[in-house]
């Protein structure tokens, strides 16, 4: 189970290595003219290399609806890698679009077999204008600020996320956020060592489609409650629009304040995942059936 | 003429042929029936090697469904969210996403295509369908026995065994932690419809 959780970091850790060196080549003095695309399909790759490792090639289209984000990540990679040239209308267009089908793909199973048309509208509704907003917010911050302050936002946030999922009972959801994760996270060392580099921008579109579409599915399939992913959600939109001018400029002091914002909301959520909901989850708590069981609340032997 | 003669003597056979041959196929048509699974003496238990040292149990506490001995038709139907391991925490995996999935699939079926009969066994040959993929496999089955019970209620019960590779499913979690190999035995009884 350890080197299933290694692999699931290693593998898109050494590819994101590989691919950001080919594409950004930091060491040159040209840095900022090249390698958007590579940027732009990390994160994607990132969590392919993660899914490939662990549990072999994913099919295509999914069984599991929990899978979609995965391949919405690399339209979002598209996107990024055309974004530059969009006017501001498109932009938003393609990012409301994108959001709004990730979330149905995500919850199709749902709308096919568990809700109706009111429930339908809310989650679909809602969940489009969470991805898009934090979407927004998070592009709108990586247009103001290059080098490591964001990334190394995204990678607290992408690791809070995992964890939330992790917490909430699918290895599956947390190894893919996982995944993604590492791969944010090379490009953010990759920040901290060139401060001028633009290092977020490509990577925000793929991670929000991921981490925003995994956590939903976490919501619809896995056990991730409402308040954890509130505040997923809040800390991005907070790092994105909430004005402070500690976070308006380049360097490790912005890094600082952004990744601290992260910490205190990532850390609130993974809480409220670990918090027990109900007398069920207690230790005390079991139903009768299971009283003359085995003890092994902390560890039942598959993890 | 007698050409004549002998082909209506013909007819005249063959039409009584298949009077008699419906007469006799009708008790067995009338004798046909069928079973309602009853969920509270039906188990659906599964095994599972647990890193190569163990085994892990498990049940499902709700199967529904019906079937037809002497039309050889079996139909079940597990709630997957109904899985229990004696572990409150485990079994919340195992309906999430890593395992079944209760939530997007919320049911296991089988439907029986062909019953043969071998010895004492009866091989119930049909396709079995978890997490959206369909297989399949043959169950070999066992007659317990059937009658009356206290309440006047008809009743037969089966049993059986089946072997399943869970990776065929989409169930790929843990795969060098968990065998691939899943044993499911199942004992099933039915109430006669009256």
């Amino acid at each position: 189970m350890q080197s299933a959780l290694l692999l699931s970091v290693a593998a898109p850790t050494v590819l994101a290595v590989v691919l950001l060196a080919l594409g950004l080549r930091p060491w040159r003095a040209d840095v900022q003219s090249r390698g958007r695309w590579a940027l732009a399909i990390v994160v994607p790759l990132g969590a392919l290399a993660a899914y490939i490792a662990v549990r072999g090639a994913p099919a295509f289209p999914p069984t599991d609806a929990g899978v979609w984000p995965l391949w919405c990540a690399f339209a979002a990679a598209a996107y990024a890698l055309a974004a530059a040239a969009l006017p501001l209308t498109a932009r938003i267009g393609a990012r409301v679009v994108l959001a709004a089908v990730t979330v149905w793909l995500v919850s199709k199973p749902r709308i096919d077999h568990t809700w109706d048309a009111g429930t339908t509208a809310l989650w679909i509704v809602g969940a489009t204008v969470a991805i898009a907003l934090v979407w927004t917010a998070l592009e709108h911050r990586a247009e103001k600020l290059s080098g490591s302050a964001l990334p190394v936002a995204l990678t607290v946030w992408g690791t809070g996320a995992a964890t939330v999922l992790g917490l909430s009972g699918s290895a599956l959801l947390a190894q893919t956020a996982g995944g993604a994760t590492a791969a944010i996270g090379v490009a953010a060392a990759i920040g901290v060592w060139r401060q001028s580099l633009s290092v977020a921008r490509s990577l925000v579109g793929p991670a929000v489609v991921l981490v925003g579409g995994l956590v939903l599915a976490g919501m619809h399939y896995a056990e991730v409650d409402a308040v954890s992913a509130a505040l997923v959600v809040a800390g991005a939109l907070v790092i994105g629009f909430v004005s402070v001018p500690a976070f308006a400029s380049a360097g490790l002091k912005a890094t600082a304040g952004l990744a601290g914002v992260m910490i205190v909301t990532s850390g609130a959520a993974i809480a409220s995942s670990a918090w027990p909901t109900s007398v069920e989850d207690t230790p005390t708590g079991r139903d009768s059936a299971t009283d003359t069981a085995n003890d092994s609340d902390d560890d039942y032997g598959y993890e | 003429m007698n050409t004549r003669k002998n082909s209506r003597l013909t007819s005249i056979a063959i039409a009584s042929g298949l009077a008699f041959a419906s007469l006799a196929l009708a008790p067995q048509a009338a004798n046909a029936a069928e079973y309602d699974i009853d969920p509270g003496h039906t188990f659906v238990v599964f095994s599972v090697g647990h890193f190569g040292v163990g085994k892990a149990y498990g049940m499902f506490r709700k199967t529904t469904g019906k079937f037809d001995p002497d039309a050889g038709t079996v139909e079940v139907s597990i709630d997957a969210d109904s899985v229990f391991t004696a572990d409150k925490k485990r079994d919340d995996h195992i309906k999430g996403p890593d395992f079944f999935n209760a939530k997007q699939f919320p049911t296991l079926t089988f439907k029986s295509k062909k019953v043969t009969k071998k010895g004492k066994k009866l091989l119930v040959t049909g396709d079995l369908s978890i997490k959206g993929k369909t297989k399949s496999v043959t169950l070999e089955m066992m007659k317990i026995g059937e009658g009356k019970d206290p309440f006047g209620n008809y009743r037969a019960g089966f049993e059986g065994t089946l072997k399943i590779n869970r990776m065929d499913f989409g169930i790929d979690y843990m795969p060098d932690g968990l065998s691939k190999e899943v044993t499911l035995q199942l004992a099933v009884e039915g109430i006669k419809k009256k």
